[in-house]
């Protein structure tokens, strides 16, 4: 069990610390064959001896701290026991400074050791039992799974050494705190294991106090030895240990640097389950079997399937962050055993298995004949002697440094060196991706980590806060220990150097009004302290001596025997399955009050939800990933996708330019990456929220779902403005402040103080805030932008048509600019209408053209817009087109490129401008106003009778062909046609500077930002034009909307985008928003948009009726598009009797051009050939002679249904509605197809 | 009594030693408590009453209720010293979380223990005296066989026949038989191990078999019917009776286990009624405890509603109409009249009864009570107990510093509120805190600590 020493050449004869070991122990010492001590044992010996200091021995695993410690407390022991204080000058009993040396120590325990887990008492237990046995002293363990008589023994005749947990240390103050004085009086040593698992928790703040409160039962301060084999700042670990006077404790750090690391970071895609929860809730719900294997998602299986490749055969430990994901992975590599027909080698321990279910893996680990994998949680972290491992496993982050300086130390004992594999995942990047997982955090965390653990830094544990809940805690145990107490005799026994040290009395007045508020405490008339109603039963109950929170459990049981514990926290229903211990279960009965479940072997399973949150991160960390980014080094230790993934990371920083940005777009609203630790992310977010601002921390960042960024930075301007607060007056604001067990029992003010000094860092918060606003400043400096080859301005002509003369002289711009001789046109396709209300651009095109027409470039690219696509039956774009497409910030650069030095020119500027701007502001590079033109308003004053001001009207007029609408490309192009057509109208209307066409603003900007172009691009596919034909036949209708006229510019621009949005005949509430809001924005009052609304109506109420009928279906559409635009009931009614007096029939002719298309007739017509009835074949000829194909049926191919009443109920005409098949009136049909029917 | 602060009586220099040292120390002599007793007259008469019949054979039980440092303590051993001269055997115990009537983890047990081992007769007060109540039984039974001229353990077996008809009566009658055969074979052993086990200090049946042969022990749950057999067994060996002094009944009311609280207060109602009844025969208890003690109704006596209704005091009771013959005995706070007396008498008593060595004048006491009164107000009344200690620690001090002037140190003379000294902390440099103080320091114990938290000294909820 003992490892032996690693080097050293000395017989342990010759050293100075060993001849100072009693005779017994420097046999014990032989017979175990160590030929030298190892370093810790050297050091520690002659100071615990003199046993006058407190030492912390802080070594690697199996260096030999409890040897380090046990043989000189031994030999002291040992020394006593040979009670021949005359013939030997004693040196073991001499030094006691509290103690004058001819005292004899009374009986009682002599060695307090203290452990934070069971198993490493038992462990420890059989290991000192050795050892203590050749010294002749007793060795008891205590704790929860100890047996009553067993302890019962131990209160009878105390003495030795007792291995005892904090929880069974509180429980014995609570039930015989009376004797404590006498159990206790002979402590000459008090040993804490594993130092390092109290710093800074709870359960640490309540050990402190009971260690204080032995003292205080013995009258005496005995020597205080921690262990540990992790501890980054031993000053911290030496405040822990003595309070009252760290600079005293002596500090032996024995951590042998060159130790070899074998190590391997691996990195994932997460990949989504085969079967979604949903599917499998069906597929089970339709009688069918879910395996396992379909409903983890395909990192899962990957690093399963290579855990089961690389581990099988050896003796491993994998480690996993969260009980849940060690139920899964020990299931999956189970069930890899069982397909294979191999003997399982894999089992789960984890702190919710029962005490027997943990115990036969812990001996099967220490069983080397077998090899054998536990997949596990921090429980064999610690202590636990299972030897040394082939290898240790990490899947996920590790939860600290410290943390995995632990667990590596598990694997490589004696000359191997240790071996370790990490395993990390990282988010598909897809449509909804958000920065974060862009910046591959996952990866780079653990790089950093690595990166800490290979500089031998480790995590110091945070300030530990008030610690008001373990303090509610132990007043009610010093009540019960001594049966009542005084407020005074409380705080002095409790708040002296130590956990308590910051409750002063005034604050822990308030503390027990509040825990006598919460019924806990009461006072009898002489002022002592007593338990109230509520405090008796609380103390009564066993769950009382954790200070640490712990959800309720239920305890499942199969076939009669106890698996293990369950806390609660998701609904368990019976029938439902579940997989624990490994194995997969269905529930076949629940008992309420006895929490107990019961269980049958089942084939599927959900792995349970265990509690438990991630670790805090601590800054260091946080800024040792800014350097893994900035670093170009890629370690070797990665593996291929690792790389790939930390390359993506660094590409993703350099992209969104972190090393001058704190601050990113993200989806619909914005990411703040501040790098600092969570305690002043915390902060951060807390006071975002006060404001206003909804933030979510995710990783090392904080989301902020609603907000941009320069709304955040509107917020953060208006925080710096006021006076930093202090922790307290945030932690004030807090709801829900209820974080540690006792947390309830706090009135608001204590519990917001308690919170205040738990989880913020406002001083770290504040110098975030200081940096997003000096990052919102543009950086004037550093602005090199990337500037086309200047173009000489030249009079050229466009095309060979008249001269086009335009001044550039009027654009104002700084020196250096060139002029704007080029206009670059700029057409997007968006998810919706507002970028305020988080649209997004997911097409831009730009045609960059010379003043004479001359295009010099055209550039397209499809765009992620990071969230749902919109319409896709309007852009015609699917979200899977835009999966692979870059994100707006990804081609900032290459659009900005295409823009730099030329007019921005858009049909409805104010559209497309607005959202390029949009964009630009979220990638955290504010375009400056730029000088922009708009088509359609220069159409309006060069081409003022044209109809309507949409483009493809606007073409129409002008004979461009447009070759598919709605795609930004192709609309770019047709703008540029439309902008080159325009240019030659305005030199004959004589407007010939960029002010006369209506460019504003006429300054050109000082600074442009400086972004690099990534050459990213992604064309839309060409199998999407279908999706368009989809499109109902009264969408048609709209695209021949051409009444609206309108003289206000702003209200052409409106209708433009109500347009857009009624174009599906839906008016989602996004859509009504977007519409509401640009309204709003640009400045139209309720008047205009009810004048626009008017309009538009109009128009599609002409439209309906120009071929003479209003079907059915049309009416249903306008009393639709009425109520969407929420208009008087009789205004469709209104609407059609305005239309009909309208356009006259010839206008309508002329708009409609009937032939190729078929045609059907229906019911007996009503037409008249020369006085007589037309008959239907008649009827048919003439049709065919217009070119119309005529059918007999109505199919869906048929265009065209031609019937004498509109309202005709024949089976042809209903059979047309349903199918949405054109109905047209006869008498219209004559005239458009000119045929000589009256 | 008188209404001079002094009397010409003498007092022995053993007497006064031992009556100033543990009232310096803040506890009740054992012995002398006639020389400091005042007031109360009615309750000690109506306590001597009790022992009265207890000799009889019949039985009593009193709850002495007070508060705290009201005397409680001083008037159960000055009944405890009535006791013991009518020839009565009396134990006394304080109760505490390690000693209850009930209990299932050895602490009934240990309270037995404690009361045997304070077990005192007339000629034994100090306690430690089960060897010679049963020496006394085998000598008695010796005499008799001698003068019946039968075999001494003929008369043994019967008179412990007397015995075996109670509850454990058997094993405790083998237990004295042991002692008896260890008597006349000369076993020491024997002897001590039926002492051992008749004082309840044997934890295991497994030794009790090996030493003494009997199956049983005194344990949790044969602690009262053990208590009876030892009253009938002192009859037998020529005592009155047993009186039982549980002091500390408040520990009771502490304990912080809602179920061991109430099993407590149910042993209570046993022994009240049993002893109402007269079913114990020659068995009284004397309970100390607080008014909280027994009238809080959520945790106290009166939260046992069987145990209310028993010790409901008698309605027409208070305002001037006092009723001495319930169980619940009111001690009655001391009069400022009371408490000059007893100053005179801890003055006379420090003299060693010499008027002559008077340490101070008549005008010191009023001054010290103008003193305490003005400090603590009249609570000082109600808890004597450290206004006692701080007079002896004054007489103490003019004893030993003649030099200095009494109106000088009485304005020194601190109270300060009793404190747990398990709670009070650490003083790293030595142990000066704990240890009693020396002489030459200034009339008070334990100096106030340099106190910002007097909001918690005064803290009410």
């Amino acid at each position: 069990m003992m490892s032996s020493p690693t080097s050293g050449s000395d017989p342990p004869g010759t050293s100075a610390a060993f001849v100072r070991l009693h005779p017994r122990l420097q046999r014990w010492v032989h017979e175990q064959g160590w030929t030298s001590l190892h370093d810790a044992q050297e050091r520690a010996i002659g100071p615990i001896l003199d046993g006058d200091r407190d030492v912390i021995i802080s070594a690697a695993t199996a260096a030999g701290k409890t040897e380090a410690a046990f043989l000189p407390i031994c030999s002291v022991l040992a020394a006593s026991l040979d009670s021949s204080p005359a013939s030997t000058p004693d040196p073991w009993t001499s030094h006691d400074p509290w103690e004058p040396p001819a005292q004899p120590v009374p009986s009682g325990i002599d060695v307090l050791y203290v452990s934070p887990l069971k198993a490493l008492i038992n462990d420890q237990y059989d290991r000192l039992e050795l050892l203590c046995e050749r010294a002749g002293i007793p060795v008891h363990r205590w704790h929860g799974d100890v047996s009553e008589h067993a302890k019962r023994k131990v209160r009878e005749n105390p003495t030795g050494v007792l291995l005892i947990t904090p929880e069974s240390l509180e429980a014995s103050f609570v039930n015989r705190g009376s004797s404590a004085p006498t159990f206790f009086a002979g402590v000459r040593y008090i040993v804490v294991d594993e130092l390092h698992s109290f710093l800074a928790t709870p359960r640490g703040a309540q050990l402190q106090s009971l260690l204080g409160r032995v003292e205080l039962a013995i009258r005496r301060r005995p020597p205080r030895i921690g262990l540990s084999a992790t501890l980054g700042d031993m000053s911290a670990a030496a405040r822990f240990l003595r309070p009252a006077d760290p600079d005293a404790v002596l500090l032996i750090d024995s951590s042998s640097a060159n130790q070899q690391l074998k190590l391997q970071v691996r990195g994932y895609l997460h990949a989504a389950p085969q079967l979604s929860g949903r599917q499998a809730a069906a597929v089970e719900g339709s009688g069918g079997t879910v395996e396992v294997e379909e409903t983890v998602s395909g990192d899962q299986l990957d690093i399963a399937n290579h855990l089961f490749r690389t581990l099988r055969g050896s003796d491993n430990l994998v480690f996993a962050n969260a009980r849940r994901d060690v139920e899964v992975y020990a299931d999956l590599l189970a069930r890899r055993c069982e397909a294979e027909r191999v003997p399982n080698e894999f089992w789960p321990h984890h702190g919710s298995l029962a005490k027997d279910v943990r115990e036969i893996v812990e001996a099967q680990l220490k069983d080397r004949s077998r090899p054998v994998t536990a997949v596990c949680t921090s429980t064999l972290e610690m202590g636990i002697d299972i030897g040394s491992m082939a290898s240790v496993a990490q899947i996920g982050m590790p939860p600290s440094v410290a943390s995995l300086r632990q667990r590596l130390g598990r694997s490589g004992r004696r000359d191997e060196s240790p071996v370790v594999r990490i395993y990390v995942t990282e988010n598909e990047i897809d449509g909804r991706s958000s920065p974060i997982d862009e910046l591959r955090p996952s990866i780079v965390q653990t790089v950093a980590m690595v990166r800490l653990l290979l500089a031998r830094w480790i995590e110091s544990p945070d300030d530990p806060g008030l610690n008001l809940s373990t303090l509610v805690q132990q007043i009610l145990s010093v009540i019960a220990q001594h049966g009542g107490a005084t407020p005074k005799e409380l705080h002095q026994a409790l708040c002296g150097p130590g956990p308590f040290a910051l409750v002063d009395a005034h604050r822990f007045a308030r503390l027990l009004r509040a825990m006598a508020a919460a019924e806990l405490l009461v006072q009898s008339t002489d002022g002592v302290l007593l338990h109230g109603t509520v405090g008796e039963r609380i103390v009564n109950h066993y769950s009382f001596y954790t200070a640490f929170q712990t959800p309720e459990e239920w305890k499942l049981v199969a076939d009669g025997r106890s698996l293990g514990t369950l806390p609660i926290v998701q609904p368990l229903i019976e029938g439902g399955l579940l997989i624990f211990g490994g194995r997969r279960w269905k529930i076949t009965g629940i008992d309420q009050q006895a929490r107990v479940v019961e269980l049958t072997h089942s084939a599927g399973g959900v792995p349970p939800n265990f509690g438990g949150d991630a670790a805090p991160v601590g800054d260091h960390v946080r800024t040792e990933m800014v350097a893994v980014y900035k670093d170009h080094v890629v370690p070797e230790w990665l593996d291929r996708e690792g790389k790939a993934l930390l390359a993506e990371g660094r590409a993703a920083w350099v992209r969104y330019e972190l090393d001058r940005r704190v601050l990113l777009p993200a989806g619909n609203g914005s990411v703040l990456v501040p790098w600092v630790g969570d305690r002043a992310l915390n902060t951060i977010a807390l006071q975002l929220g006060l404001h206003g601002v909804e933030a979510g921390k995710r990783g090392p960042a904080l989301e902020l779902p609603k907000h941009s960024a320069a709304e955040l930075v509107a917020t953060v301007r208006t925080i710096l403005r006021q006076p930093k607060p202090d922790a307290l007056a945030i932690a004030e604001k807090l709801d829900n402040t209820e974080v540690d067990k006792w947390d309830w029992v706090l009135d608001r003010d204590l519990a917001a103080e308690a919170t205040a000094s738990r989880l913020l860092d406002v001083d770290g918060a504040w110098r975030i805030f200081e940096r997003i606003d000096a990052q919102s400043s543009p950086d004037l400096s550093t602005a090199a932008t990337s500037v086309p080859a200047p173009a000489p301005v030249t009079n050229a002509p466009v095309g060979d048509q008249a001269r086009t003369v335009i001044e550039t002289s009027p654009i104002s711009r700084p020196a250096g600019r060139p002029p704007i001789d080029e206009f670059c046109v700029i057409d997007v396709e968006t998810t919706g209408f507002s970028p305020r209300l988080g649209d997004r651009v997911i097409e831009v095109a730009t045609v960059r053209m010379r003043r004479d027409g001359t295009v010099v470039d055209e550039w397209c690219t499809l765009v992620n817009p990071q969230r749902d696509i919109g319409a896709t039956r309007i852009h015609g774009i699917t979200a899977g087109a835009v999966l692979d497409a870059p994100t707006f910030g990804q081609i900032a650069g290459d659009l900005l490129e295409r823009l730099d030095g030329a007019v921005f020119v858009a049909h409805n500027l104010r559209f497309d401008r607005g959202f390029v701007a949009a964009e630009f502001d979220r990638a955290g590079h504010a375009l400056p106003p730029w000088p922009g033109l708009c088509t359609m308003a220069l159409g309006a004053r060069v081409q003022p009778n044209v109809p309507s001001r949409k483009l493809a009207a606007c073409c129409e007029q002008l004979g461009i062909t447009i070759n598919r609408a709605h795609a930004a490309g192709d609309d770019a192009l047709a703008t540029s046609s439309l902008l080159a057509q325009y240019l030659r109208l305005a030199v004959a209307l004589g407007l010939t500077t960029l002010a006369d066409l209506g460019c504003t603003p006429l300054t050109w900007p000082d600074t442009v930002p400086s972004l690099p172009s990534s050459g990213l691009r992604c064309a839309r596919g060409h199998d999407d034009a279908h999706i368009r034909e989809q499109a109902s036949y009264l969408a048609g209708l709209v695209g021949q909307l051409d009444g609206v006229e309108v003289a206000e510019p702003d209200l052409a621009a409106y209708l433009d985008l109500l347009d857009r949005a009624l174009e599906d005949r839906r008016l989602t509430t996004a859509e009504s928003n977007a519409l509401q809001e640009t309204a709003r924005e640009w400045g139209l009052n309720a008047a205009a948009v009810q004048r626009a609304h008017n309009s538009y109506f109009a128009a599609l109420a002409a439209a309906a009726l120009a071929d003479g009928v209003v079907t059915s279906t049309e009416r249903a559409d306008l009393d639709a598009v009425a109520d969407l635009l929420a208009l008087d009931p009789g205004a469709v009614d209104d609407a059609l009797r305005v239309a009909s007096d309208g356009p006259g029939d010839e206008a309508v002719a002329a708009a409609t051009d009937l032939s190729g298309l078929s045609v059907c007739f229906t019911g007996a017509l009503a037409g008249m050939i020369s006085g007589q009835p037309i008959t239907r074949t008649e009827a048919q000829n003439l049709a065919a002679q217009a070119g119309l194909i005529v059918k007999t049926g109505v199919s869906k191919g048929l265009d065209l249904l031609v019937v004498a009443d509109p309202d005709s109920q024949s089976g042809k005409a209903k059979r047309a509605r349903e199918i949405g098949t054109r109905v047209m009136a006869e008498a219209v049909f004559w005239r458009a197809i000119g045929a000589p029917v009256d | 009594m008188s209404d001079s602060p002094s009397t010409s009586e003498r007092i022995r220099p053993r007497d006064r030693d031992a009556i100033i040292q543990s009232l310096r120390a803040g506890v009740v002599p054992r012995v002398g408590q006639q020389h400091i007793q005042v007031g109360r007259v009615h309750e000690v008469t109506a306590l001597v009453t009790d022992i009265d019949r207890i000799a009889d054979g019949g039985s009593s039980i009193r709850f002495a209720i007070g508060e705290y440092g009201a005397g409680k303590s001083f008037f159960l051993n000055l009944v405890r010293s009535i006791a013991l001269e009518r020839k009565l055997v009396t134990v006394h115990a304080d109760l505490s979380p390690d000693r209850r009537l009930h209990a299932t983890g050895g602490q009934a047990r240990s309270l037995y223990a404690e009361l045997m081992r304070n077990l005192a007769t007339r000629s034994r007060p100090e306690g430690g005296a089960m060897p010679s109540v049963v020496e006394r039984f085998v000598t008695d039974s010796l005499s008799v066989a001698a003068s019946r001229d039968v075999a001494p353990e003929v008369v043994i077996r019967e008179r412990l026949a007397a015995l075996e008809e109670l509850t454990g009566g058997y094993d405790f009658a083998q237990v004295v038989a042991a002692y008896w055969k260890g008597h006349d074979t000369g076993n020491e052993q024997l002897k001590a191990d039926a002492v051992r086990w008749l004082r309840g200090e044997y934890s295991t049946r497994t030794d009790a078999r090996a030493a003494l042969g009997v199956r049983t022990i005194i344990d949790d749950a044969t602690f009262y019917d053990h208590l009876k057999l030892f009253a009938r067994f002192v009859r037998l060996a020529g005592f009155e009776g047993v009186l039982v002094c549980l002091d500390e009944l408040v520990n009771l009311y502490k304990l912080a286990n809602t179920q061991a609280r109430n099993s407590n207060y149910e042993q209570i109602l046993r022994i009240l009624n049993d002893s109402l009844q007269g079913s114990a025969a020659g068995l009284g208890f004397v309970l100390g405890g607080t008014p909280e003690m027994l009238l809080d109704t959520r945790r106290g006596l009166y939260s046992y509603s069987a145990l209310q209704s028993r010790l409901a005091e008698n309605t027409f009771a208070g305002a001037g109409i006092v009723d001495y013959s319930g169980p619940v005995l009111r001690l009655a706070n001391l009069s400022p009249e009371d408490l000059y007396v007893l100053l005179g008498k801890l003055r006379h008593v420090f003299a060693g009864g010499d008027p002559a060595g008077y340490l101070v004048p008549d005008d010191a006491l009023h001054a010290f009570m103008a003193h305490c009164s003005a400090r603590v107000g009249d609570a000082y009344f109600r808890t004597p107990r450290t206004t006692i200690k701080e007079f002896v620690n004054l007489l103490a001090a003019l004893d030993q510093n003649p030099e200095v002037a009494w109106s000088d140190l009485i304005q020194r003379v601190e109270l300060v509120p009793e404190q747990n000294p398990d709670l009070a902390p650490l003083d790293d440099d030595n142990g000066a805190a704990s240890e009693p103080t020396t002489e030459t320091t200034v009339p008070s114990a334990t100096a106030p600590p340099p106190d910002d938290d007097d909001e918690l000294s005064n803290l009410r909820l």
